[in-house]
């Protein structure tokens, strides 16, 4: 387990996070949580069932991990990100996402993810970004981005490439699906407003 | 503490851990490609030879690959199975003992469970394997393995050995892609900068087919992936080292429009290529293989065909690729067209071929079985001749591999001697 301890920790988060609802107090959750450490240990046909879990979904980046251990802690009474804080780090992933894959895909001559094997102007943007979201106390961005760096710096996950640190596909994914829907639900707010104001 | 304080306590923090990383991300550059082994002696006599380097006669087998090993010895690696695909599929290898003339039996270097115990992952399936010496004799072996889906969904592993093939690392997944790490495939022979680094061609296949350059250093941590091409259309590169800085990529087209081999150039060791555009021979959307020669110029083999691949082609070609001339087919079907030829004319064309090759006379029997069965429907049976592999080993022969019907690993050695003897045709 030990060479694959941040595929176990995922495991461990994910399936918590599933089954939390099931819990009614702190000890239950306490139980659950140390179950899903246990039962990510356990093999099936020659490999444990985290590793069975990563070969469908991959390796999750440090960033999703930091999102998916708050929301964890907070089920055990670390206050919630706030609303401000959540959408700054949802658009900083979206952001992020939208850079990366298309590009990395193939759709341009010009790949964004050899940046991350040279990541020093990426380390640039992303401190200053860093820089902001401390001033604005948006400290779910902003511990994401640390970490993630981090753990890029000591290198702890089989990548050498700053992106695969930052993010992964699922974190894109639920960062674009979050903002739109934000933007979605902003919009139609504004338009029920002025419908009552002309009303 | 004051909010102030925590806040500046945070910042300077944060400052540090970036800076950290900063440091341990110096940029590197690519170092110069290495320098061509010397010319061989121009007065050896003309040379070529043929064996089989595979010898199990009830496996597919596919996708080759060779280096030259020092003094003289050989080592080829390919992967073996029921059928391409199958989970039982394995990276085999032999070796080639120059003072003998022979291959030795195969050996197993990496199976689906092999991978799977080391990289943490369910393998499905293994594929194209490719084994190279680097400059400082440590063999290196890539090859691919699927996880999930299809071939689109594969990653490329690592294996080491510090014994010219004795003994070998276990398998490492390289990290190469920020899509799940999933296609990236290897099929051509590595190019080596003069640093020690390795620039191993690679190619993407989901969603899209096209190449890439990968640089790895030494040790075989990812240093950077440069895009030859991009789209749908353009995979499996052959890299060819021209001088110090300059590099041609000639490319398998998986389009419709062209049908022709791809040219990207390099002027800068890897970092940035061309855009791939169509040169003279045909393609039929297969693997080829080109190699370097000391005057400059290049030797490729392919299928030279719009369509199949019953036959393979030598051809030379200028650094400019503007002047083809085949030096003849290496290997073809008797049929022209590559039409089926009928079953009862198949046993004696293709045990004529075997005994050509330097298969061996007590298991032609058994092999007459296998090739009938394999190659042979009711519309009558055909050839195969595919995958390509080219290597000049440091005494300055060439190595050509390819898949032989799906039956057989064969291996062609042959000196300039025996180039400048034949006859080029436009």
């Amino acid at each position: 387990m030990t060479d694959f301890w941040l595929p176990h920790l995922a495991f461990a988060l994910l399936v918590f996070l599933i089954l939390t609802r099931l819990t009614r107090n702190t000890t239950q959750r306490g139980i659950l949580l140390a179950g899903s450490l246990l039962l990510s240990l356990v093999p099936v046909q020659g490999i444990s069932l985290a590793l069975q879990l990563r070969t469908y979904i991959g390796d999750l980046s440090v960033a999703s991990l930091v999102l998916l251990g708050w929301s964890t802690l907070s089920r055990f009474g670390v206050p919630p990100a706030s609303a401000g804080d959540r959408l700054a780090s949802l658009a900083l992933f979206a952001g992020l996402a939208v850079l990366l894959y298309p590009a990395a895909l193939g759709l341009s001559y010009a790949d964004p993810y050899q940046l991350g094997f040279e990541p020093r102007p990426m380390l640039m943007v992303l401190g200053l970004l860093c820089v902001v979201l401390i001033v604005q106390r948006s400290w779910l961005g902003a511990l994401a981005l640390v970490l993630a760096t981090l753990a890029f710096a000591l290198r702890l996950g089989a990548s050498e490439n700053y992106w695969d640190y930052l993010i992964d596909p699922y974190l894109a994914l639920y960062s674009l699906g979050a903002l739109l829907l934000a933007g979605g639900r902003w919009l139609l707010i504004r338009l029920s407003t002025r419908t009552r104001n002309l009303a | 503490m004051t909010p102030t304080f925590k806040t500046c306590a945070l910042l300077l923090g944060a400052a540090t851990v970036f800076a950290c990383a900063w440091l341990g991300a110096a940029p590197h550059a690519l170092a110069p490609f290495a320098k061509q082994p010397a010319p061989p002696a121009a007065d050896a006599p003309q040379a070529l030879a043929a064996h089989f380097a595979s010898s199990d006669l009830e496996d597919f087998v596919h996708s080759a690959s060779i280096t030259g090993l020092p003094g003289g010895d050989l080592m080829a690696a390919w992967f073996a199975g029921s059928r391409e695909g199958a989970a039982d599929v394995q990276i085999r290898a032999a070796r080639f003992d120059a003072a003998s003339g022979r291959w030795s039996g195969e050996r197993v270097l990496a199976t689906r469970e092999s991978t799977q115990r080391a990289v943490g992952k369910h393998i499905r399936k293994l594929g194209n394997p490719v084994i190279s010496l680097a400059p400082d004799n440590r063999l290196w072996l890539f090859y691919v393995s699927v996880s999930l889906g299809g071939w689109a969904g594969s990653a490329v592993n690592a294996m080491v050995s510090d014994d010219l093939g004795e003994t070998w690392s276990a398998p490492r997944q390289l990290v190469t892609s920020p899509f799940l790490n999933i296609s990236t495939l290897v099929r051509a022979a590595p190019v080596f900068h003069a640093d020690g680094s390795i620039g191993l061609p690679v190619y993407h296949e989901f969603l899209g087919k096209f190449p890439e350059y990968l640089h790895l250093s030494a040790n075989g941590e990812v240093l950077g992936k440069y895009r030859i091409g991009k789209g749908r259309y353009s995979l499996q590169p052959t890299v060819v080292a021209l001088d110090e800085r300059r590099a041609v990529a000639l490319l398998r087209y998986a389009g419709e429009e062209h049908h022709r081999v791809l040219a990207s150039y390099s002027e800068d060791a890897g970092r940035s290529w061309s855009r791939p555009e169509p040169v003279e021979p045909s393609n039929p959307n297969s693997s080829l293989a080109a190699v370097g020669r000391p005057d400059g110029s290049l030797l490729v083999a392919m299928n030279d065909l719009e369509d199949g691949r019953f036959r393979l082609t030598l051809y030379a070609t200028d650094a400019k690729l503007g002047n083809w001339r085949t030096l003849g087919e290496l290997d073809e079907t008797p049929n022209p067209w590559g039409e089926p030829i009928p079953g009862d004319e198949f046993p004696a064309v293709v045990s004529e071929k075997y005994r050509a090759s330097g298969g061996k006379p007590e298991q032609q029997a058994r092999f007459l079985e296998q090739v009938t069965a394999r190659m042979c429907s009711a519309e009558g049976c055909t050839f195969d001749y595919e995958y390509p592999y080219f290597t000049r080993d440091r005494e300055g022969t060439y190595h050509l591999v390819y898949s032989w019907n799906d039956m057989f690993i064969k291996h062609l050695a042959f000196n300039e001697a025996w180039l400048s003897e034949r006859r080029p045709h436009d």
